[in-house]
């Protein structure tokens, strides 16, 4: 079995993290902090899409324009109608709107996909903190009205 | 590459089926792509089923009346009468034809209501009365479908009784596919009545 490319991010990203939590120590707490998209690059990301979804839209608009233009033309059985220009030019309009429903449809897949792709390349890296308790030193506990205070000291 | 392969798919049915025989022929033998017009019944078919034009043997005019000297009679007419029908055909050798006929002299306040049909495949005919009246379109009086794959002139004159008149059917020279489809089947249709 060929792993997907998303799993393998997940995985070099997961190794990462293991090799980085070597590092801590026993007592020690270790905190992982997701990476954020950058405002930039969540409207890139959503201008792609977009610009995907809108050109697959109009592939569809197209297409449909097209089924509609052929179907009025289409006939399986005698109809008792006479060929008109009318009718030649319902079929140009189908084959007109065919090729752009095409373009549509390329082109909008083209971008979604190429959004993914994007989504996943710049998929921001998590980091991971290590926080040290001063000392090794116990937490205080300190008591307060209706509950209690948790304290210490740590660095990081 | 995956997209415009489903794209394509998605679009393989946006090209329209038409079977051959769907259609009459359009004006000057048009007919959908792949398909040619079939001479006898003007019905649009596949180039290898096609036959040329031909008048058919259901012609009831009787050559020659190409002049209206030799103009074809259409006898016994009443002042009131039933329709009267002339199927007709005008091949590449025979521009026009001639008929005639008699308003009885007891006639008072007659009409004379003349119609010709004739497929729009081929080359487009002329109605006329006496040299001087000419079908139209218009004074048939009703809505014709477009596309019946028929065109119908219509002509209506006041006669007097006793009047002998003729009718000329010819072609016009519009949609004769530039010589090519010269020719044309017609059916002329004649009654007397009161306006």
């Amino acid at each position: 079995m060929i792993p997907r490319l998303s799993q393998l991010v997940t995985a070099i990203c997961l190794l990462g993290l293991l090799a980085s939590r070597v590092h801590a120590e026993k007592g020690d707490i270790v905190i992982d902090i997701p990476g954020e998209r950058s405002p930039e690059n969540k409207l890139l990301l959503g201008g792609i899409a977009g610009a995907g979804f809108l050109a697959g839209a109009l592939g569809a608009y197209f297409h449909f324009d097209s089924r509609s233009a052929s179907d009025d033309v289409a006939a399986d059985s005698y109809t008792g109608q006479a060929w008109t220009r009318e009718d030649e030019e319902l079929v140009d309009r189908a084959d007109r709107s065919r090729s752009r429903a095409i373009i549509g449809y390329s082109v909008g897949g083209a971008l979604l996909v190429g959004a993914a792709i994007y989504y996943i390349v710049t998929e921001p890296k998590s980091e991971t903190a290590v926080i040290r308790p001063h000392g090794r030193g116990s937490p205080t506990v300190s008591p307060t009205e209706g509950g209690a205070l948790l304290g210490g000291m740590w660095s990081f | 590459m995956r997209a415009a392969i489903l794209a394509l798919a998605l679009c393989g049915a946006c090209t329209p089926d038409i079977v051959a025989g769907a259609y009459l022929c359009g004006p000057e033998q048009s007919c959908p792509d792949g398909q040619v017009c079939n001479g006898p019944d003007n019905i649009c078919v596949l180039p290898g089923a096609a036959l040329p034009f031909e008048c058919g043997d259901k012609i009831t005019e009787v050559e020659p009346n190409n002049a209206s000297t030799a103009a074809q009679p259409i006898p016994n007419l009443a002042c009131v009468s039933p329709l009267v029908q002339v199927k007709g055909c005008t091949p590449t050798s025979d521009t026009e034809d001639w008929f005639v006929f008699d308003v009885p002299a007891q006639c008072t306040a007659t009409e004379a209501t003349i119609r010709l049909s004739f497929p729009l495949a081929f080359e487009q005919l002329s109605l006329g009365l006496d040299g001087t009246a000419t079908g139209t379109v218009a004074a048939c009086g009703v809505n014709l479908a477009p596309d019946d794959g028929t065109d119908v002139l219509c002509l209506e004159q006041a006669v007097t009784a006793g009047s002998k008149h003729a009718v000329r059917v010819a072609r016009s020279g519009v949609g004769n596919c530039g010589g090519e489809c010269g020719f044309n089947r017609y059916t002329l249709s004649l009654q007397l009545g009161t306006p």
